[in-house]
């Protein structure tokens, strides 16, 4: 650019000039004050967010782990008369329990099964042969019907006396629902989770615009548009909600993992911190990513609330 | 001279502040390409919200100003923007980025418009150089004098190469010495293409200026030629 004739000052462009072409120019809007604070708040804020979700996951995980192996089946035990079950008793068993509505399939366990089974309690060398053991029955439930268990239970007896019915889903069947409650527990503390982010991205954006008033009008006289303006705005505390609600959410992934390694360090983990698998972690890349997206709408509407009450 | 030809037309304009009689009263004047044009008149007689009606901050209650052949009160935010980047504004109190240098200031409608630090970091030294500010570049803006700060501020309004310079008082925080210089800077740069409006009080600065003189007095404008 020519405009005109350079008066004087050639001669001292050495230095400054060679340090202005090289040193890379600083950020166009200073840096909010309080970042360090608010970056603290929001990795808090995302390690909850994360242990809530973890735990919704885990619950969730859990829930369908006992629906699967525990309420979907129970066993039928014909004990032995002397040491041996009746087998008349137990192919009876069998035969109702086949035709019964609400059963899907019913199959006497094998030797080898049950040997597994005692296997814990025999001594080293010794065999289960000979030990008075009941003919266990492996009974899956449909899901898809209702089993009347009481008159289930009248018949087996009426045909094979010797049956006893162990049924895991009354003794579980209390702890259901309080699976249920911690799930939903974490949903509200995953909920309170991000109304506080909100609030605090808020507060904080609102404070660090109002203090930008003066630079923000420049700005705008020297032609930059809105959505340009919300963007410089923004890239600073955007940024920043993902890096730390990145870090928060990573801190809650190691103790997941190593929660679930079951090594040494599992047990010096909080009890709160459940088990989570591999599988399940990469659900948790969903607070950083929500994080950002929710502070990018906040920061624009914020900034387009604040340029249409600006005079110029 | 018709609206297209003109980078700046008034026609009719009025305006007033709230519960006060009208400042500007039918005020109407055309500026051509490559002109030099001052608004003069007292202190109070409105110089200053003229120069800010025709950037846009202000809205006229009567008449229309166009800028660059558009209704400046009726333009949409995108297009007042994109007609604000054609304009090289230097206002009576220098508005800067405190925490950057001068010479990110003088660079930063050139960075907004996402140019290159290298294409443009030779022009922005010969720029500051010329404005009498070599060896202060890397000063933060926070820093300066007020004659600095205004000699930034005319640097940083011409680095663009605007078609429209508009000037509010730009001598008024000059010594005697920068005044001068700034003076013979800005009755010069028309020559270059740029169409430039100051409004000034002081009278005897535009002496011998040789362009015309927009004079401000009850609210209406009376036009004359200054002598080359």
């Amino acid at each position: 650019m020519r405009i005109g004739p350079i008066e004087r000052g050639s001669a001292a462009l050495g230095a400054e000039s060679k340090n202005s072409e090289q040193s890379a120019p600083g950020s166009i809007l200073p840096r909010p004050p309080g970042l360090i604070v608010f970056a603290a708040c929001m990795v808090v804020i995302a390690f909850i967010a994360s242990i809530a979700a973890g735990l919704m996951l885990a619950v969730r995980h859990d829930n369908a782990l006992w629906t699967d192996h525990v309420f979907s089946r129970l066993t039928v035990q014909i004990m032995p008369e002397g040491t041996t079950p009746p087998l008349a008793e137990v192919a009876a068993a069998v035969a109702l329990l086949r035709v019964t509505p609400g059963v899907a399939s019913a199959d006497v366990m094998s030797a080898s099964e049950n040997a597994a089974l005692v296997g814990p309690w025999v001594r080293s060398g010794e065999s289960a042969d000979g030990l008075p053991f009941p003919a266990l029955i492996d009974v899956k439930l449909d899901g898809g019907r209702a089993l009347d268990l009481p008159a289930l239970k009248q018949k087996l007896l009426e045909s094979a006396p010797h049956a006893v019915f162990d049924d895991p889903r009354q003794a579980i069947g209390a702890a259901a629902p309080l699976t249920v409650q911690i799930f939903w527990m974490a949903a509200v503390v995953l909920a309170v989770s991000a109304v506080s982010f909100v609030l605090a991205l808020t507060g904080f954006l609102r404070g660090w615009i109002g203090a930008q008033q003066h630079n923000v009008e420049l700005l705008r006289l020297l032609g930059v548009s809105d959505g340009r303006i919300a963007g410089l705005i923004g890239r600073i505390p955007t940024a920043g909600v993902v890096l730390t609600a990145a870090t928060g959410c990573g801190l809650t992934g190691c103790l997941f993992v190593l929660r679930g390694t079951g090594g040494r360090f599992a047990s010096a983990i909080p009890a709160l911190v459940p088990a989570l698998s591999r599988a399940d972690l990469p659900w948790l890349a969903f607070i950083p990513v929500g994080a950002a997206i929710i502070a990018w709408v906040t920061c624009r509407l914020l900034v387009w609330a604040a340029l249409r009450r600006s005079t110029v | 001279m018709s609206l297209g030809q003109s980078v700046l037309h008034l026609r009719n304009v009025g305006f007033g502040y709230l519960r006060s009689a009208d400042l500007l009263r039918d005020v109407s004047f055309s500026l051509s390409p490559g002109t030099l044009n001052l608004v003069t008149g007292p202190a109070g007689a409105g110089k200053s919200t003229l120069l800010r009606l025709c950037d846009g901050r202000e809205k006229s209650s009567r008449g229309a100003v166009y800028l660059f052949g558009t209704d400046v009160g009726t333009v949409r935010a995108g297009e007042l923007a994109a007609m604000r980047r054609r304009l090289g504004l230097v206002f009576q109190t220098p508005r800067f980025l405190d925490h950057m240098s001068a010479f990110d200031n003088v660079a930063l409608p050139l960075r907004l418009a996402r140019k290159r630090r290298a294409d443009y970091s030779k022009d922005v030294q010969e720029l500051l150089a010329w404005a009498g500010l070599a060896g202060r570049e890397q000063q933060p803006a926070g820093s300066l004098s007020a004659s600095e700060r205004q000699r930034v501020a005319i640097a940083r309004a011409l680095v663009g190469k605007p078609d429209l310079l508009l000037a509010d008082e730009p001598f008024a925080n000059l010594d005697d010495e920068a005044g001068q210089r700034m003076i013979r800077i800005l009755l010069n740069i028309h020559r270059f293409g740029t169409t430039v409006l100051i409004a000034t009080g002081n009278s005897a600065a535009i002496t011998g200026s040789g362009g015309r003189e927009l004079r401000l007095a009850a609210g209406r404008i009376g036009e004359m030629d200054i002598a080359a």
